[in-house]
């Protein structure tokens, strides 16, 4: 089960409004490659795993996974909660704000709704594996991209969280080899 | 984990609601990265042996804080008549 705790993982007090920001980095909440997806394909996953090292692993990363997502979410609220009407259409967030105001959705950078189709469970804990590996190279490299935006508008406030946020898929990476190598040599060792 | 620090103490003796807050952060991370560190490395004596001086020091803090300044869990128990949990601020307006 999961309890609450009152607290970011990390913390985040932004001093900018830039709503064109927030609709980047959104997509890091609902979009393909974002926290959403991470953590509910790792909490998925883990229920047929082999062992119980690689479900405590699916179990903690997917945690993990739902501290960011709440990240993002800080970070798009605190870029927004103070914009004017003007801003978030100059953002081009018009069409957000008819369906939703300034509330989060999960939607990726162009708006487009999330979709579980972002994300597998095959039964196969090498498939599984190999695609959560990729799945944090993907994040990883939107991580990147998002950067490339922050240091441009130079806001070292948020440059700091998404660079935080960026080295723990570059962990959580190395977490899932481990484990797909441990599988892979009990799967060779039984041969 | 060792670092000199300085901690900021209120007139009542207490540290500092962000120093605190600070610290716990540190220390909650640093029992998420062990985590999955030991998850695939339980073999691991020495991690195993500093995860637990990390999460003996997380109880402490943790505890000086929900004492004095409200609960990060609803079942805190908090020497209070008001419900702290309900009231106080969340994260993403705080910012911890």
């Amino acid at each position: 089960m999961w309890v609450y705790e009152k607290k970011l993982l990390h913390p985040i007090k932004l001093r900018e409004t830039d709503p064109f920001l927030a609709k980047m980095i959104i997509t890091q909440y609902g979009g393909p490659d974002g926290e959403l997806g991470a953590s509910l394909r790792y909490l998925n996953q883990r229920y047929t795993m082999p062992n119980n090292s690689t479900k405590a692993l699916l179990t903690d990363i997917g945690t993990e996974e739902m501290d960011h997502m709440e990240m993002i979410a800080t970070m798009v609220y605190q870029l927004t909660k103070n914009a004017t009407l003007k801003q978030m259409e100059e953002a081009g967030l018009a069409s957000h704000f008819a369906d939703h105001g300034k509330a989060l959705f999960y939607v990726d950078a162009g708006g487009n709704p999330f979709t579980v189709t972002y994300i597998q469970a095959k039964d196969d804990p090498i498939a599984d594996l190999t695609e959560d590996m990729a799945a944090e190279q993907k994040a990883r490299a939107t991580y990147n991209h998002l950067l490339d935006f922050s240091r441009q508008l130079q806001y070292d406030d948020v440059s700091e969280v998404l660079a935080f946020l960026r080295e723990r898929e570059v962990v959580h990476f190395q977490r899932f080899g481990e484990a797909l190598t441990q599988i892979q040599d009990k799967f060779l060792s039984k041969k | 984990m060792q670092y000199v620090k300085i901690k900021p103490i209120n007139n009542a003796g207490v540290r500092e609601k962000s120093d605190l807050l600070r610290e716990l952060m540190e220390l909650e991370f640093a029992v998420v990265e062990f985590t999955m560190y030991l998850d695939n490395h339980p073999e691991d004596m020495a991690a195993l042996a500093t995860f637990r001086d990390i999460c003996k020091q997380l109880q402490e803090v943790y505890k000086t804080y929900v004492e004095n300044y409200g609960p990060l869990r609803s079942d805190d128990v908090i020497d209070s008549d008001k419900w702290l949990w309900g009231e106080q601020d969340f994260p993403w307006d705080s910012g911890m």
